[in-house]
């Protein structure tokens, strides 16, 4: 009886759908989330040049004739020039095409990280709201504790026990990068799992699976979309800054944190800029292109929350 | 406070027991193979390193809370307490002066950009919030360096005291603080100004402040009277719960700077996998983090009258 009426709802809806769109009265849900980003100049530039980096990362081979890991030690610490853009480090290593494939490894490792603790975060997050009291308690109070540490040093800890490399860095950005996610969504579930939907959904007797992630967590997608964008941004800050320190992606494998490691010492920073500036701002501009993706997003996808 | 204490004990020992490379391997030369095996075992049973996992653990916590001994260090044998405390005062002079600094700059953009939301000005600050949160603080630093110590000078590179000539200590100190401690707040005037510009949105739009305004009290003592001071509460919450990202922050400008904080240190013992170093110092900091977040409570009291603990 309810699964007809369901099936009639779903009939007569879908019929009104396609004539309110076809009169242009009707926005999909994603047009409407897409009119709202547009508005936002910094967003919109921010998504032209962040897929102008996954472009060159992509097609980082057809832009030079260099090879990022061919070092010719006859033209070691070239100035900037045109057959060099961003000029060459110590090893005779071509700047800029180390910078091109250092993309694709940086921006593969915040990417791959992101997508591993965005995952376990709202999996921890969602049965930590949703099933509250003590499995609420326990659980939250060690999401306190770890946050008690700063993540950073944390980072280290578990960068320094593996043997660095891509992989190990994206372990250790994935260990305890989660933390932040599973409160925000725990958050959420917590005030939604109160909606009558939910317990609607309780009453038919669904199994509490299909709940949390079918009726309750699509309703918690925006503030999860805008977290993970940022954790994007955050995680190609602390790649960059781990393969700095010597911790994560290894050289000669180019990584735009390694490059910077030849600028800890100070002759090599006096006299050569050109091989800690470039790789730099290459993660200074990627990292504020994200950023500007997540503001806006956050604007795009919750208008009741509309920019304070 | 006390679990959240016991939590997080437990979990650094376990990242430290989680890790492979056998830190009585120092002790012997490997040279002289002979009698080698014995001094190691001998080694690893005075640690205790051979023993079961939770019992390392009873025997770790139990030094900490009955004796506050966190055991020596591989390193150079001294006690580990003694080599983190010697180092937690330039850490705190460093973060202080960076909050101090982050502060002053801060707290004036803020209410200017809610005051004046969406004017040039206010999209400008947006705008560097945005360059001050997205680069890296270590790529900060080197530039930093390179500009005002390297090429012009003014500056000292590294250390903490040392090249300022004949200067008096506390000058000496100063003088070396202020680079580290402006790169540090950097970072911080981004973040804390878009704490305080939306702090004081929510405040400017409340009813007592159109109250104010329709009573006729001028606009400079409406935004620094009532708004103010009412916007400046949640401001202090989130700071000390920022405590562990700063912590975080100071250790890559300790590194860089040559500063000699705790973040140094847990830098150096990290990389020669000195374990009852790095324990200490996650402990430490874990419990400095803890104790500024109950200063920040206890804070919010004494501004805020409205919250009394203890009486519900």
């Amino acid at each position: 009886m309810s699964q007809q009426n369901a099936v009639i709802d779903q009939g007569l809806a879908a019929e009104r759908q396609t004539e309110w769109s076809q009169q242009g009265k009707m926005q999909t849900r994603a047009a409407a989330v897409w009119n709202r980003y547009k508005r936002n100049k910094f967003a919109v530039a921010g998504f032209i040049v962040f897929t102008i980096y996954i472009l060159a990362a992509i097609f980082a081979p057809l832009f030079s004739q260099y090879d990022p890991e061919s070092f010719d030690i006859m033209d070691a610490d070239l100035a900037p020039s045109l057959s060099h853009p961003f000029g060459t480090d110590s090893m005779g290593a071509d700047v800029f095409i180390r910078a091109l494939f250092g993309a694709r490894i940086s921006l593969s490792v915040a990417v791959i990280a992101t997508t591993v603790t965005v995952a376990f975060g709202v999996i921890y997050g969602a049965v930590s709201g949703y099933f509250g009291r003590a499995v609420d308690m326990i659980m939250m109070r060690i999401v306190d504790a770890l946050q008690s540490i700063p993540s950073f040093f944390l980072l280290l800890i578990i960068a320094a026990i593996m043997v660095p490399s891509m992989w190990s860095t994206i372990i250790a950005l994935s260990t305890f990068g989660w933390l932040n996610m599973a409160r925000i969504v725990r958050g959420e579930i917590l005030s939604l799992k109160e909606r009558d939907y939910a317990t609607a959904a309780l009453v038919t007797g669904e199994p509490k699976r299909a709940i949390i992630f079918y009726h309750i967590l699509p309703n918690a997608i925006a503030p999860i979309i805008v977290i993970a964008t940022l954790d994007i941004a955050n995680n190609i800050i602390a790649e960059a800054t781990l393969s700095f320190l010597g911790l994560g992606i290894q050289p000669p494998t180019p990584s735009w944190g390694n490059m910077l490691s030849s600028a800890q010492e100070l002759v090599t920073l006096t006299t050569y800029p050109w091989t800690a500036l470039f790789p730099g701002l290459c993660i200074m501009i990627a990292v504020l292109a994200v950023n500007f993706i997540g503001d806006g997003l956050r604007d795009a996808l919750d208008p009741r929350q509309k920019n304070k | 406070m006390i679990p959240l204490l016991f939590i997080i004990s437990i979990v650094s020992f376990l990242l430290m027991t989680m890790a492979p490379g056998d830190p009585t391997a120092m002790f012997v030369n490997p040279e002289s193979s002979k009698g080698a095996e014995q001094d190691l075992s001998a080694i690893r049973d005075k640690l205790g390193v051979d023993k079961p996992i939770y019992v390392q653990y009873a025997k770790w916590i139990k030094m900490i809370v009955l004796d506050g001994d966190f055991g020596y260090s591989f390193q150079d044998g001294r006690p580990v307490l003694e080599k983190i405390v010697e180092r937690i005062p330039a850490t705190l002079l460093l973060m202080g002066t960076a909050i101090f600094i982050s502060f002053l700059i801060a707290i004036p953009i803020g209410i200017y950009s809610a005051v004046r939301q969406y004017s040039p000005l206010d999209n400008t600050f947006t705008f560097l919030s945005f360059l001050g949160i997205s680069i890296p603080s270590f790529f900060f630093a080197i530039m930093m360096m390179l500009v005002f110590s390297l090429k012009l000078g003014w500056f000292p590179a590294s250390n903490m005291r040392g090249d300022g000539g004949n200067l008096p200590t506390a000058l000496d100190i100063l003088y070396h603080l202020i680079l580290p401690a402006s790169v540090l707040a950097f970072g911080l005037v981004a973040q804390y100004s878009r704490f305080m510009r939306s702090s004081m949105l929510e405040v400017i739009h409340q009813d007592y402040i159109r109250t104010a305004r329709a009573k006729g009290v001028t606009e400079g003592k409406v935004v620094f009277k009532h708004a103010f001071r009412n916007a400046l509460l949640p401001i202090i919450t989130l700071i000390g719960l920022q405590l562990p990202h700063l912590f975080g922050g100071a250790l890559i400008i300790e590194q860089i700077f040559a500063w000699p904080g705790m973040g140094r240190l847990a830098i150096g013992s990290i990389f020669i996998r000195d374990y009852q170093v790095i324990m200490g110092v996650t402990m430490v900091t874990a419990v400095l983090v803890v104790i500024g977040n109950l200063l920040a409570d206890i804070l919010y009291a004494v501004v805020d009258p409205r919250i009394q603990y203890g009486k519900t």
